[in-house]
């Protein structure tokens, strides 16, 4: 695995975005306590302990969905990784420049793992648009 | 009532498991012991095998067949053991997950595409807890976890106490 280090030249309180995945009637949402609804964990979890996002600054939300008309899309701002002991690293193996992964510093925090952080991460995460079963639920 | 060579009623209706997972499963549970949500899963589990690579939009392969084993015996586990019906997703690399949630607390399992299985609970206060299930295959470790979800425990501390009291 490339050697990641945390992109500076994003802020904290930059957003970043991520796409949610949606087939059908599957509803990848969670009802939280406050009536909101979020993402499951699983939209920051990922195998390879790195997860894709685009920096918003640098993709619009239609950018962002292109060829993913049924998905949803949410944005958390980097500081929400960056607290709970990940990064935000460039991918310059990657053409698209506006891409970026949340993933483990080269020495890797262990004040919580991998799914809490993961479950942090979808807490925080912000809609932009819904997943196109939950648009179509709540439209009928 | 008439009874066939194993006991059950021969009019009784069997429930339709695909054949790509009738084998798996009936090695770890009788159709007659599970919960009225184990078709559903069943179901839901064909889904997610059938996924193409990239489902996620990030490149992730399909889902492990091995996974899905692996998610059948947690199943067989728990079916026995009073849990209402999960919410089962992919997870990205190819692993599945199962989320439970009640009133006070939140139980996660996610099965990773190398079998391996890890657990995540949150209590009510937003605590939270994650490590290992080193034999998803044993009753008893998975039922740990689910007896401190139907108890609806206040704090993850509970459960690590009912762990240390079984290790003893």
């Amino acid at each position: 695995m490339l050697q990641r280090v945390d992109d500076e030249t994003v802020s904290d309180n930059e957003n970043l975005l991520r796409r949610i995945w949606n087939q059908d009637q599957w509803m990848n949402l969670k009802l939280m306590k406050s009536g909101e609804i979020r993402p499951s964990s699983v939209a920051f979890t990922d195998e390879n302990d790195e997860v894709s996002v685009f920096v918003a600054t640098q993709k619009t939300t239609e950018e962002a969905l292109e060829g993913f008309p049924d998905f949803g899309l949410v944005s958390i701002e980097a500081g929400v990784p960056r607290r709970n002991g990940l990064i935000v690293a460039a991918t310059p193996e990657d053409p698209d420049p506006a891409h970026r992964a949340i993933c483990n510093p080269p020495i890797p925090d262990q004040t919580s793992g991998r799914k809490a952080k993961a479950r942090k991460m979808a807490e925080a995460a912000k809609w932009i648009v819904y997943p196109l079963n939950y648009r179509a639920a709540v439209s009928s | 009532m008439e009874e066939n060579a194993i006991g059950e009623p021969k009019n009784m209706e069997h429930a339709k498991i695909p054949s790509t997972l009738d084998t798996q499963w009936s090695r770890v549970s009788s159709v007659f012991e599970q919960p009225l949500w184990s078709n559903n899963m069943q179901k839901k589990l064909r889904v997610l095998l059938g996924l193409n690579s990239n489902w996620d939009s990030y490149g992730s392969p399909s889902v492990s067949p091995a996974a899905v084993e692996t998610s059948l015996a947690i199943l067989g586990n728990i079916s026995r053991l009073n849990m209402p019906e999960p919410q089962v997703f992919p997870v990205s690399g190819g692993g599945i997950q199962f989320e439970w949630e009640n009133d006070k607390c939140e139980l996660e399992i996610e099965i990773r595409p190398d079998k391996k299985v890890e657990f995540l609970i949150v209590d009510s206060e937003g605590g939270m807890l994650e490590g290992p299930i080193y034999r998803p295959d044993d009753p008893a470790q998975i039922g740990c976890l689910t007896h401190w979800f139907i108890e609806q425990k206040d704090s993850v501390n509970d459960l690590l106490k009912a762990q240390h009291a079984a290790a003893r």
